[in-house]
């Protein structure tokens, strides 16, 4: 484990990773899904109908896939559902629901909350202590129009093509 | 030799009233010894009754005179054979005849059945007794001359039989030694002389069941007088294979999929068809890991006679939603039977025994998955929460208090290593201190801590994170989780109770075969709550130095007695006297309710623990062993300079004063803390309990202590007992079964 992580995973309470290892926004494809799917990535579940694949780039560091505590990424005031990583490169491309405006929040916090437990009222102070952490938003590329695909199946199809 | 005992009479009128003449196996002068527990004629005693004439029969005590049928005798007509069985213990006395003046009597004593099979040691009692060997292990038989004052000197005829029940034994007592010809031997005079009585193999299915029978009148056949180990449907005792080896069954396998999170592999037995309806166990991998990379489990489970299931889990969101995709595979296999495998599974599995095992976040999600059964937040189409027969966690998180990742009363094994870099058990990482979940449960429940198993050790393929030294690596922590996983599994699933030994037999260094004479696994075992167990302290209340948690009172003449939450206060391992709960991961957050006690003590004292026993306690002649857990404390400055396993003894007194110890420094078992050096000075990681059980008939070798009038359980610690210095933790305190 690198240093990084070893500091990151052992946290006892969620705190926003700074400096953020989350460098850019590399990508943005819009989405609109034919059959919509609950995202288990949020204690609340919400219904994703359309949304947008950000494809972000990363500190390989943070990436590192683990079973124990390790830095949640979130993109605004919710845990990111991830759909394809590539950690040698340092790319993550995550599902963003809903309406995607042109700069984003994208950072990582530590604890012992895996995102399933995270509800939008915790999610929302986490977004607040990274704005208070100085987390910078990230400008969004500007996107194509959005593709419409069919399911979550073809929708982490279309991310891992990416 | 046949002593006749005549204690009667001038008789009035000898010529009208003859007393009998009455003749026992026991020897000149000394009472009959009558085992309670009699079955059938088996652990009775012979009394023949010599001379004709119709005698009344008068008993006093914990005795009965019955004959061969086994219906209770007022009266007896000679010359006969009757039986005496005793129905009680302590003494008492037969009385045939009319009236004082015509009678005859013989003395007896009912005692306490005695285990005939275990271990020479090296110590005191020199003799260990066990219901367990392994196969090819030596058979000792111990018989002590202490409890069988009566038949010092005699010769007898041992044979180990081919376990019978109740009724098999009735239909033929014919014995026939496994091995061939009988041992013979000769009870002993002075003190119990181990007899050697051969070697025996565990068969195919790695486990044989046997009786032992001291054929005290050596005619070949199984009657009054002889001893029985094995009385009723009881197994004399039980020879265990290599549980880590493959299994007799070949395997197939077949990967199916049921759709979006429901890839599965699949292995069952080949002649599933033949072996009828075989129980399911399921494999629940962790977080970036793969469920094809099991093989190692799902192979050996299902040549053992399992049908085996490892399927996709969806671990990054959380243990939520891994707890539903093991419950959402689980009903999907079990509605899909008759295609997956093009249909070889159909009516072949039993859904009433299913056993889930995890690994990692899988490991905490195959317990949370319980916990909404149990809850009623979740209802499968094809099982429910009574079909869940085990639980077993490797190296599991616990991200979720133990309120909502709880195991319940179903039975629980949790493996895990001590060189673990992932979910590495610190005590600066609550959320991976797996021994909380292993507190939480409330059945029968195990673990297994292995020196140097990292956390992927237990799958194919992931990259090995092990931190620590003397990492043991795949073949052998998989070897070790083969053996434990497969106990569990027959324990549990196939109720074969005897396997479950390798995790309650500590006290015998029970470490299952097939493991390496290096390999270090800290087991422990606690039987389910609240049902037979004897609780004497868990120090879960009655707080403090005096008091034990069942209200008797304690004295603890150790240095530094603390009684606390098992929960390291400040995260880091260096040793401070300020948080004497060093090392300890088993209470962390909401929910967490495990207590013990730590003590140490230095070069030169001889402190001691004791207990004075509640009255339900005081009469141990139903219970079959004193059991507590036991660790040394990681860091303490007293096991760092002792750097070796500990030993110690174990003390009981009777009412009279008479006291009995069982020492142990030839077993040497509380092992030295795995020597991890993070989070500070020193090395040491989380404290590492065993759990000891000594059977209380260890204790009346070669000793008259009066197990039905005990006062006072003492732990001694020390030089003479094994370590001059040490620093322990102790915790649930019991008698047991």
């Amino acid at each position: 484990m690198t240093p990084l992580l070893f500091a990151l995973a052992f946290a006892a309470e969620p705190s926003v990773v700074t400096p953020s290892p989350v460098r850019a926004v590399v990508s943005a494809t819009p989405f609109v899904l034919d059959v919509p799917y609950r995202s288990d990535w949020r204690a609340d579940r919400p219904e994703v109908r359309a949304g947008t694949l950000l494809l972000l780039d990363v500190d390989p560091a943070a990436l590192v896939v683990r079973d124990g505590p390790s830095p949640v990424l979130y993109v605004g005031a919710s845990p990111a559902e991830v759909v394809a990583r590539d950690i040698p490169a340092g790319r993550v491309t995550v599902v963003v629901p809903g309406a995607l405006g042109p700069d984003v929040f994208a950072y990582f916090a530590a604890g012992d909350r895996l995102p399933d437990r995270v509800t939008p009222e915790e999610g929302a102070r986490t977004l607040a202590d990274a704005t208070a952490a100085g987390v910078a938003p990230l400008r969004v590329p500007a996107a194509a129009a959005a593709r419409v695909v069919r399911d979550i199946d073809a929708l982490e199809a279309l991310a891992t093509a990416k | 030799m046949l002593v006749a005992f005549l204690l009667a009479c001038a008789p009035k009128k000898a010529q009208d009233c003859p007393p009998p003449d009455l003749e026992t196996a026991a020897v000149d002068g000394a009472p009959l010894t009558l085992e309670t527990g009699a079955e059938g004629l088996a652990r009775t005693r012979a009394l023949a009754i010599n001379g004709a004439g119709i005698f009344a029969v008068k008993t006093t005590g914990p005795v009965e005179v019955v004959d061969a049928g086994g219906t209770v005798l007022q009266s007896a007509t000679g010359p006969a054979e009757v039986y005496l069985r005793a129905t009680g213990l302590g003494a008492g006395r037969v009385t045939l005849g009319a009236g004082e003046a015509c009678a005859a009597s013989v003395d007896i004593v009912g005692v306490v059945p005695s285990p005939l099979v275990g271990r020479p040691r090296t110590l005191a009692p020199f003799w260990m007794s066990t219901p367990s060997v392994w196969a090819g292990e030596t058979v000792w038989l111990g018989l002590d001359p202490t409890r069988w004052p009566d038949r010092v000197g005699q010769p007898f005829d041992v044979y180990v039989v081919a376990h019978r029940t109740a009724a098999e034994w009735a239909d033929d007592a014919t014995l026939v030694g496994v091995g061939g010809t009988p041992v013979a031997g000769t009870f002993p005079e002075a003190e119990l002389a181990p007899l050697e009585v051969g070697a025996f193999d565990a068969g195919s299915e790695a486990r044989a069941q046997f009786d032992v029978v001291v054929d005290a009148d050596r005619d070949g056949r199984l009657g009054p007088d002889d001893l029985l180990q094995g009385v009723g449907d009881d197994v004399g005792f039980t020879v265990l294979g290599d549980l880590s080896a493959r299994g007799p069954h070949g395997v197939e396998t077949v990967d199916a999929d049921g759709g979006r999170w429901l890839g599965q592999r699949v292995w069952w037995p080949t002649d599933l068809a033949a072996l009828g309806p075989r129980p399911l166990v399921v494999i629940s991998h962790g977080n970036g890991h793969q469920f094809i990379w099991y093989d190692y489990l799902g192979e050996h489970l299902a040549s053992w006679g399992y049908v085996v299931m490892a399927h996709e889990n969806n671990t990054n969101p959380g243990v939520e939603t891994a707890s539903t995709t093991t419950l959402r595979n689980t009903d999907w296999l079990l509605g899909n039977l008759d295609v997956v495998g093009d249909g070889a599974l159909g009516g072949l599995v039993d859904t009433g025994r299913i056993g889930w095992i995890g690994h990692s976040r899988g490991g905490e999600g195959v317990v949370r998955a319980l916990d909404r059964l149990m809850d009623g937040d979740d209802t499968p189409d094809t099982f429910g929460a009574d079909d869940i027969r085990f639980v077993a966690s490797i190296a599991p998180t616990v991200f979720n208090t133990v309120d909502d990742s709880n195991p319940h009363d179903v039975p629980y094994f949790l493996l895990a290593g001590t060189a673990d870099g992932d979910v590495t058990g610190g005590v600066d990482c609550p959320a991976c201190q797996f021994f909380r979940i292993w507190e939480a449960a409330t059945g029968p429940k195990a673990a297994a801590y292995v020196h140097g198993a990292s956390h992927n050790d237990f799958n194919c393929c992931a990259e090995q994170e092990g931190r620590g030294p003397d990492l043991i690596g795949r073949e052998r922590a998989q070897a070790i989780a083969r053996a434990y996983l497969l106990a569990a599994a027959r324990g549990w699933l196939d109720g074969d109770d005897a396997l479950l030994d390798v995790f309650r037999n500590e006290y015998a260094g029970f470490t299952p075969l097939g493991l390496d004479d290096a390999d270090r696994v800290a087991a422990t075992w606690r039987n389910a709550e609240g049902v037979s167990d004897v609780v004497l302290d868990d120090f879960q209340s009655g707080y403090g130095p005096v008091m034990s948690s069942s209200g008797a009172l304690v004295t603890c003449t150790a240095d530094a007695v603390v009684e606390d939450r098992l929960d390291d206060s400040d995260a880091v391992m260096t040793w401070s006297d300020a948080d004497p709960m060093n090392g300890m991961t088993r209470a962390a957050g909401a929910g967490d309710l495990a207590r013990g006690l730590v003590f140490a003590w230095s070069a030169g004292a001889s402190p001691t623990w004791s207990i004075a026993l509640p009255d339900e306690a005081t009469d141990t002649t139903a219970l079959g062993a004193v059991s507590f857990s036991v660790a040394q404390r990681s860091r303490h400055p007293e096991t760092v300079a002792r750097g070796a396993d500990l030993a110690f003894a174990v003390t009981l007194v009777d009412a009279d004063g008479t006291e009995a110890t069982v020492a142990f420094a030839d077993q040497a078992l509380v092992p030295t803390p795995y020597l991890r050096a993070e989070l500070g000075d020193g090395a040491g990681w989380a404290t590492e309990f065993v759990t000891v059980r000594i059977p209380l008939a260890d204790f009346t070798v070669g000793s008259t202590l009066d197990r039905a009038r005990l006062t006072t359980l003492r732990l001694d610690f020390g030089a003479a007992v094994g370590a001059p210095a040490g620093a322990l933790a102790l915790d649930n305190v019991e008698l047991v079964p």
